[in-house]
């Protein structure tokens, strides 16, 4: 069973008279202990959807439709008290910038005991840092970071202490979002190694939103391609990112620059840029930047189609059904 | 590719033992408990290199490492604390003191992001014009006019004539970066430090601004620095590579060579942690034990023995020195 399963979530932003749809009727499921990783380019609506999911969203000016299911839970109309108890208990995140998101005036302890207690307010302060000092070094980070305040820690500490954060009450479902980005790359392929070897030892479901596809290619079983709202392109990585349907996956691919190849093959851009969602195409979303567009792209927008297990692709060209 | 060329002609630009110490005005607390009063921060730590004229060189490293004071040393924005760059044979100390405009014109700077490049409430046009009045190339505003339709326009942002009157927060950040590059390159410089140029851009653009770059500074014979932390992109754009580490070269050679055959261990530790979208391709990424430290404290002897997997007791007693390994190949290794 699905432990996550969102039916066509749409999230739209008001600003006055314009309207922009940043999530298109998206529909995804993610099974138990499987990971997901979801790749676009920057206001393809990835962290939209998760700040929909995880109700972070402004109330006056996002409007969310459709429904997300967290273990037959429904999340988007869950009363304030209960979302309060499933975040960090069932769902968990992990931002990007960890700098932001501790406290500077706070050790980190006292951060982290803090949001211990408040979900389990009978444990002693004494059992509480026993518990932190444990999550801690399951992060492989020394037991007197307690006693730290985060500006004296590096960006890759920083990092693992918000991992040990959102890990500290075993969540079901754990959220990266571009977690590893700001990382370099020997500490953020050993962080991304460290967080796969918890995940098999919790159980956890991962969900990993980055715009750098060696990661998912690295670390996720399966991956989702968004692009301005819409889902492009999902199934497993292995074929996805080996074989994209999708001309959109097609171009990310070709334009990330491979470091085996010994020719040098020049780099391509995908021309143009992302449409004004306030008033988009009438046809398929990715037709104003498609090298393969034809008639039919411009007048209707594809459909999520299923080629294969678990492989689905919303492209009119997409399996050869119509030949150009 | 052009070290044929590069024998005959001098180098453009030339990097002597520079250092840029900081001195650091709080207490320092170094991992193992001691507190530091005044502690120096080995930014740049005695950098040497050459450079000739249309080469690319790519400067790699971890956060941290110094490689974006390097930058801003090249195009003299700090004064190094000791050491000398020659740019064409004269130091650059004396040609700032003599005539600053012209050498603001002899080396240029591409920043990181360019939503900060730019004054924002001047129009595309008024920075362009503006550049080219300082400088006095052109007669009138509308010679000058012509002349920065006619760039935008080679570099495909059509019509140019559109642009002129926007301002920068209505582009896109791929098309100011587009203008950034073009603002530098306008002035044909000699050098110029690009300082992550495509990191804060999307994957999907950024393979046009890379090869505009490497086209313009190969058109113009203009010597490119470009400081990066992604090792496949540097890999692409670059002639050579200089791996830094704690403020200093580890390993410097053809981009190939160095990609390829890496002899450092701290280079073999980074390309072997350089993932591939291939996700049928089977990495072992070297573990590097520890944090990247900081260049406050610098370790005796060779600075990267503390994490170096194959480091013996005499590593962390001799300092190394950058040995010449013939063709252009520098290697910081005892153990080479």
């Amino acid at each position: 069973m699905a432990l996550l399963s969102i039916r066509d979530l749409s999230v739209t932003y008001h600003s006055g008279t314009r309207h922009v749809k940043a999530l298109n009727s998206l529909t995804l499921d993610i099974n138990e202990g499987e990971s997901l990783g979801i790749v676009g380019e920057s206001g393809s609506g990835k962290t939209t959807f998760i700040m929909a999911i995880l109700r972070l969203l402004p109330k006056g000016s996002a409007e969310i439709t459709g429904e997300a299911f967290l273990n037959g839970k429904e999340l988007i109309s869950l009363k304030q008290e209960e979302l309060s108890k499933m975040r960090w208990e069932e769902m968990a995140l992990v931002f990007q910038k960890s700098m932001n998101a501790l406290s500077p005036v706070h050790k980190i302890g006292a951060l982290m005991s803090d949001i211990y207690r408040i979900h389990k307010p009978e444990v002693s302060k004494r059992d509480a840092r026993r518990r932190i000092e444990e999550l801690l070094e399951l992060v492989n980070l020394p037991a007197r970071v307690y006693d730290l305040y985060p500006h004296e820690l590096s960006g890759g500490m920083m990092q693992r202490v918000s991992i040990a954060l959102s890990l500290m009450f075993n969540p079901k479902l754990l959220i990266l979002d571009e977690a590893t980005t700001a990382l370099d790359v020997v500490t953020q392929t050993q962080i991304l190694e460290e967080i796969v070897a918890l995940e098999e030892k919790l159980g956890i479901t991962r969900m990993m939103i980055t715009h750098d596809m060696s990661v998912v290619a690295s670390t996720c079983k399966n991956v989702a391609v968004l692009y301005a709202g819409c889902l492009l392109e999902t199934g497993l990585t292995q074929d996805v990112l080996v074989e994209p349907l999708h001309p959109y996956t097609q171009g990310l691919i070709k334009s990330f620059p491979v470091f085996d190849n010994d020719t040098h093959q020049p780099l391509q851009s995908i021309g143009g840029s992302l449409p004004d969602l306030s008033s988009p195409p009438p046809g398929c979303i990715f037709e104003p930047r498609c090298v393969k567009a034809c008639d039919i792209c411009r007048e209707s927008m594809p459909r999520l189609k299923e080629y294969g297990q678990g492989r689905f692709a919303a492209c009119h060209l997409a399996g050869g059904e119509i030949n150009v | 590719m052009s070290e044929e060329m590069s024998k005959k002609k001098a180098p453009v630009l030339e990097v002597i033992d520079i250092k840029r110490h900081y001195t650091q005005r709080k207490k320092h607390l170094t991992t193992d408990g001691r507190v530091l009063k005044h502690a120096k921060i080995h930014s740049v730590d005695g950098v040497s290199f050459t450079l000739n004229a249309g080469e690319v060189l790519g400067v790699i490293g971890e956060s941290g490492c110094g490689k974006s004071t390097l930058g801003r040393l090249l195009v003299r924005l700090e004064a190094p604390t000791s050491g000398s760059i020659l740019i064409a044979g004269h130091s650059a100390e004396e040609l700032i003191r003599k005539d600053r405009l012209n050498f603001r014109r002899t080396t240029q700077m591409i920043f990181q992001n360019p939503f900060d490049t730019f004054d924002p409430r001047f129009s595309i046009e008024k920075i362009f014009v503006d550049t080219l009045m300082l400088h006095k190339i052109g007669e009138n505003n509308g010679m000058r006019r012509k002349i920065v339709i006619e760039k935008l326009e080679s570099v495909g942002l059509i019509p140019a004539e559109s642009f002129l009157d926007r301002f920068p927060h209505e582009l896109s950040g791929g098309q100011l970066q587009r203008i950034s590059i073009l603002r530098s390159m306008m002035l044909e410089p000699s050098v110029v430090v690009a300082d992550e140029p495509v990191s804060m851009l999307d994957v999907s653009i950024r393979a046009d601004i890379i090869n505009m770059l490497y086209s313009t500074a190969k058109e113009h014979n203009t010597s490119l620095v470009f400081i990066s932390h992604d090792i496949s992109t540097t890999r692409y754009i670059s002639d050579r590579i200089a791996v830094m580490y704690l403020g200093r070269i580890v390993e410097m050679g053809a981009a190939d060579e160095v990609a390829t055959n890496p002899q450092h261990p701290y280079t073999k530790a980074l390309i072997s942690n350089c993932a591939s979208i291939d996700p049928r391709s089977k990495h072992n990424p070297v573990k590097l034990p520890g944090e990247p430290p900081t260049p406050v404290d610098i370790p005796a002897g060779c600075s990267f023995a503390p994490r170096c997997p194959i480091a013996t007791s005499d590593c962390s007693k001799i300092g190394q020195e950058l040995r010449d390994f013939g063709a252009g190949r520098f290697i910081r290794c005892m153990k080479v």
